[in-house]
């Protein structure tokens, strides 16, 4: 039988709801499947509520389960298809005012991520828009920080590419990178 | 050495020490590719400022679903749970024909839930949702006062579904019917509207038969409806179905505005059925219209 969650854990979930919603906005390609899988992160969640530990962050905590929900819901092909269907839904957004930073509003920003990489884009979101710093970041979503460094570093490439030229070229993936020569380390430090 | 992306962003944050920085800005001095991906970096860092705080507006339905897990603690464990052997036993017919995702126990908990009676069926990502006051028959009691009614969460586009649905009357059917001809120009529609093998399932068997289809739209995806009408009497019942990219998840009955609904997810598309028949008949239907669709995909 599952645990009660307790009152405070709730009141916790509550106030996450608006950062889990628009971290589910950025991970997903419409509303509709942001709104499910919102719904799924507070199920589970709340099923597994005695399992989250007082003291820590609880957002860090939601935003991991999230994380992992959305990682285990995409197929093979998923990426590829995301960037696809989302620049017929991204361009339109501006209307011709995308020629200077300053019309450029927060929900087209948040829009155009979604044209990143998928990981790019939820290592962005904690570390650019939550302001997490990029230990945290990486722990909330189990990766090392060195890889997570590198998908901040090619998402912010790939965002501003997107935005001063409106249309991406597609996912910066790790294999375009080494194309590129970059190899996520760092020469000097 | 061509700084990597990672030097330049450490660049950026300040992170490198004084031989380091200096050797990246002397690499963008020489290279104008490279300045041009500091630039995106730093176009993309201006941009990422403008993001504001969340708004919390929108999320009501949502958070009033999360503060109802917490119950009073006099009343949390005010009664037992309630079993329910007759739709216990539906559900478990149907958990066995259902064969999503790694075998679970098969369990049903029958709660009362603020007015709200829900059966949850274990495993997947259903949730089980946490027992409240319950009386002998069903309804809501407290140990001091009535709680408020307080309905599950569903997916928007559901809400909208079933909200739609509260406008149907057995009228609103009669009348209408589909013959074999009109179901299949409607399957061919919906199939290239939803971009995968669409089959009206035939519920003869369940004395529901199928008399419209439309299609919808939420939020610019599309959803399908499939209407039927119970033979003799009673009021419509609505199958509908959109695709999704979550994964396969296990059916969940609830209550919702005054219906039953049943909603589960399959091979990429979301169900949900909604009618005023009882909890196990509608669970019933809901196995019997899951039943038909695999096998006609599978042909």
């Amino acid at each position: 039988m599952m645990a009660q969650p307790d009152h405070d854990f709730c009141e916790g979930l509550v106030d996450a709801l608006p950062h889990l919603r628009r971290f589910a906005f950025v991970l997903t390609d419409s509303t509709s499947d942001a709104d499910d899988l919102l719904q799924a992160t507070c199920e589970r969640a709340l099923a597994r509520s005695a399992q989250f530990r007082k003291g820590t962050r609880q957002l860090s905590w939601l935003f991991s389960i999230m994380d992992s929900i959305s990682k285990n819901q995409r197929r093979a092909d998923a990426t590829r298809k995301r960037v696809h269907s989302d620049m017929a839904n991204v361009t339109p957004l501006f209307d011709g005012e995308r020629d200077t930073l300053g019309k450029i509003h927060a929900r087209d920003v948040l829009s155009l991520m979604k044209t990143l990489d998928r990981d790019q884009a939820a290592a962005l979101t904690l570390v650019a828009i939550e302001g997490y710093s990029y230990r945290d970041a990486a722990e909330a979503l189990g990766v090392p920080q060195g890889t997570l460094e590198s998908r901040v570093a090619r998402g912010r490439v790939a965002l501003g590419q997107a935005i001063e030229q409106g249309a991406p070229t597609g996912p910066d993936t790790d294999a375009t990178a080494e194309r590129r020569g970059n190899t996520g380390r760092r020469t000097a430090r | 050495m061509t700084p990597s992306d990672e030097d330049l962003l450490a660049f950026l944050d300040g992170r490198l020490d004084a031989d380091a920085h200096r050797a990246v800005a002397t690499a963008l001095d020489a290279d104008g590719a490279l300045r041009t991906r500091l630039q995106f970096m730093e176009t993309s860092g201006a941009a990422l400022q403008t993001v504001p705080a969340p708004a919390a507006s929108g999320l009501d339905d949502v958070e009033r679903w999360v503060r109802a897990q917490v119950a009073p603690a006099d009343a949390r464990h005010a009664r037992p749970v309630r079993s329910a052997p007759a739709s216990t036993a539906a559900a478990m017919r149907m958990r066995r024909s259902f064969t999503w995702g790694p075998a679970v126990a098969a369990s049903l908990l029958l709660v009362t839930f603020g007015g709200v009676v829900g059966y949850v069926l274990g495993g997947g990502g259903a949730i089980k949702l946490p027992a409240r006051s319950a009386s002998t028959d069903g309804s809501v009691t407290s140990a001091r006062a009535p709680a408020p009614a307080v309905e599950p969460t569903l997916p928007t586009w559901m809400v909208r579904v079933v909200d739609y649905h509260t406008l149907y009357a057995r009228d609103t059917l009669t009348g209408v019917a589909a013959d074999q001809s009109t179901r299949i120009q409607l399957e061919d529609r919906l199939s290239r509207k939803l971009a995968r093998s669409v089959h009206i399932p035939d519920l003869a068997a369940r004395a529901l038969t199928f008399h419209r289809g439309q299609l919808l739209r939420f939020q610019d995806v599309p959803v399908a409806q499939l209407a039927y009408l119970p033979d003799g009497h009673g009021t419509p019942v609505a199958l509908c179905l959109r695709p999704t990219t979550l994964k396969d998840m296990d059916p969940v009955l609830v209550q919702f505005r005054g219906m039953n609904v049943v909603r589960w997810r399959a091979d990429g598309l979301s169900f949900v059925i909604v009618g005023h028949r009882d909890g196990p008949t509608l669970l019933a239907d809901a196995m019997a219209a899951h039943t038909k669709i695999r096998a006609a995909r599978d042909i």
